[in-house]
């Protein structure tokens, strides 16, 4: 493993299906360094399992590049260092529990003589009840076969982990076993990107989260205690002298401030800023604009009204 | 080769219930069954016995063993094992494809030796006349039969494009045909017609070609009883072999294994 190298590096990544006709990727481009939990969100049919795919060198893509650890991503050392839980996963019937572990940790080439002992740590942490560990795996629910999965990526020991869907049919218990895999990985300095349309998880557990759309990066999101480090700035102003004008006048003063103007009515404004300086200076701007502002109040962002504001711009494109 | 993959090729063929019921009936209960009963009416063996005990016997045991070993999950969804998820694991997918060779050929091919064993002793102990080297070549030719067809069955389910699939299954009919025309056309023939006659002859050397093709056969006894070495037949069964094994391999390495993809 290159421990300058960042954990993932993906650059102008393009993907086709159908000799072509459909594009599920379209140039993304995008770096996770190596310790972040890294999110994706997007509708469906957005491009996050594709994107996955070509992370796992399953998928090849038309163009662009993967690197991971600063190598490409299908060396046998990256595979090594890589794990992967699948949304949609199948698991041999007569095999149990216990045997699906082995098997991945012959596959990982770890070493034979810690194997049981990895296996019952691996089955311990996602809190399969033990009485199953030997039971074939048609007598598994879906949240136990959720459980295993989990497992199965922890028995490779992943410098990267990639997670699909990992809360995908878990009951509460399981979703809080999935966070606090997850949370022990951080701690390990294990990478990880989620793919994920739990976004409570996503923002509880990820430090950067890209929204996905059609193939491409709309934006790339910093996390901190479960909300967005941007913010909406809400400002109320009085009914004041530049009605012809109030509009091309707010519109300036956002741009001269490097702020986004979201939602602008007669008496009130909505802004994206940044951080306090860029909402600092965007009342600055205002107030120098004559915009006789009578309060601004800020308003934590959370990843359900960037979802619903991005999925809008979607329908009106 | 990956032992990992082969303990558990091994374990999932042995596991399966209707498998072993299915190999258990077809690879012994039926032919051992055959000559006992035509050693006690003192016939000779049939036709159906002797395709039993012979490649096409190993052909019927492979096809059943070779589903679900290599390749039958490769998206998603049959209870079988998950493709896309072992090749995201250290393993390349020729270690992948000659792991599954290798065990597939070692367990059809035992399970057929076993069988011609069994048979050979049957007849053994009721007068039959049989040499060492005899039972030797047939265990030998059980073996290469098996590494021939798992070869050719591993190429077919891995390489999932529909026109090669089914290029492959109409070979594999055509030449199960030519195993099986014998005695079908000398029952038709007896009912009289040219026609009868020209078919059957079309037929059998349409399907010997094919089977030269692509299930070339060594005769193990005629190449170590004769004077005269040719390594023809040999050559011709180890170049079928490597092609098939390369071919999959080749197949293997160009195919996404991904949702959605085939």
């Amino acid at each position: 493993m290159n421990d300058s190298a960042p954990a993932v590096e993906v650059t102008d990544l393009r993907k086709t299906y159908k000799g072509g006709n459909v594009c599920a990727l379209d140039g993304i481009s995008f770096t996770v360094g190596q310790g972040e939990i890294f999110g994706l969100i997007g509708p469906n049919g957005a491009g996050k399992t594709t994107l996955i795919g070509c992370l796992l060198a399953l998928l090849q893509p038309d163009s662009g590049s993967v690197r991971i650890f600063g190598k490409p991503a299908d060396f046998m050392s990256v595979r090594k260092e890589t794990g992967y839980v699948p949304e949609r996963s199948d698991f041999e019937h007569w095999m149990s529990g216990r045997q699906f572990l082995e098997y991945h940790h012959g596959l990982a080439g770890l070493n034979k003589s810690t194997r049981k002992r990895d296996i019952d740590e691996c089955l311990e942490m996602v809190e399969l009840a033990k009485s199953s560990w030997d039971r074939h795996l048609r007598t598994y629910s879906r949240g136990m076969l959720q459980r295993l999965n989990i497992a199965q990526l922890l028995i490779g020991k992943p410098k990267l982990a990639l997670l699909d869907e990992p809360t995908l049919g878990l009951d509460p218990t399981g979703v809080t076993v999935v966070r606090n895999v997850i949370k022990n990985m951080r701690e390990m300095g294990v990478t990880a990107i989620i793919n994920s349309h739990q976004l409570d998880e996503v923002e509880r557990l990820c430090d950067r989260v890209a929204f996905i759309r059609q193939g491409k990066i709309a934006s790339i999101e910093t996390i901190k205690g479960g909300t967005i480090t941007d913010y909406i700035l809400f400002v109320r102003w009085s009914e004041n002298q530049l009605n012809g004008s109030l509009g091309s006048v707010v519109e300036r003063a956002a741009a001269l401030s490097h702020t986004a103007l979201n939602e602008c009515h007669h008496d009130w404004g909505r802004f994206r800023v940044r951080d306090h300086l860029a909402a600092t200076e965007l009342l600055k701007r205002l107030i120098a604009e004559g915009v006789p502002i009578e309060e601004a109040v800020p308003e934590r962002m959370r990843l359900e009204q960037l979802f619903a504001g991005e999925q809008g711009g979607e329908s009106n494109e | 080769m990956n032992s990992t993959i082969m303990k558990f090729t091994a374990m999932s063929a042995c596991l399966d219930p209707l498998k072993l019921l299915y190999v258990f009936m077809l690879g012994f209960v039926m032919p051992i069954g055959m000559k006992v009963a035509s050693m006690f009416h003192g016939a000779s063996d049939s036709q159906t016995f002797e395709m039993l005990t012979g490649k096409v016997g190993v052909a019927f045991v492979l096809m059943v063993l070779c589903l679900g070993l290599a390749g039958n999950s490769a998206t998603q969804g049959r209870g079988g094992e998950y493709l896309p998820l072992i090749f995201t694991r250290p393993v390349t997918r020729s270690e992948y494809v000659l792991s599954k060779w290798l065990v597939i050929t070692l367990i059809g091919g035992t399970l057929a030796a076993l069988q011609n064993i069994i048979v050979a002793a049957i007849g053994y102990s009721m007068g039959e006349v049989i040499t060492f080297s005899a039972v030797f070549s047939m265990i030998v030719e059980r073996f290469m039969d098996a590494g021939l067809i798992s070869a050719a069955m591993i190429l077919t389910m891995l390489n999932k494009k529909p026109a090669f699939q089914i290029v492959a299954i109409l070979s594999f009919y055509i030449w199960l045909a030519g195993q099986t025309i014998p005695p079908v056309s000398v029952a038709g023939m007896s009912a009289g017609g040219d026609l009868s006659i020209e078919a059957t002859k079309f037929m059998l050397s349409a399907s010997q070609y094919i089977a030269d093709l692509i299930l070339p056969t060594v005769n193990v006894y005629d190449l170590i009883s004769t004077k005269v070495l040719s390594l023809s037949p040999l050559l011709s069964y180890l170049s079928a072999v490597t092609l098939y094994l390369a071919f999959a391999i080749a197949s293997t390495n160009k195919r996404e294994f991904f949702y959605g993809t085939n």
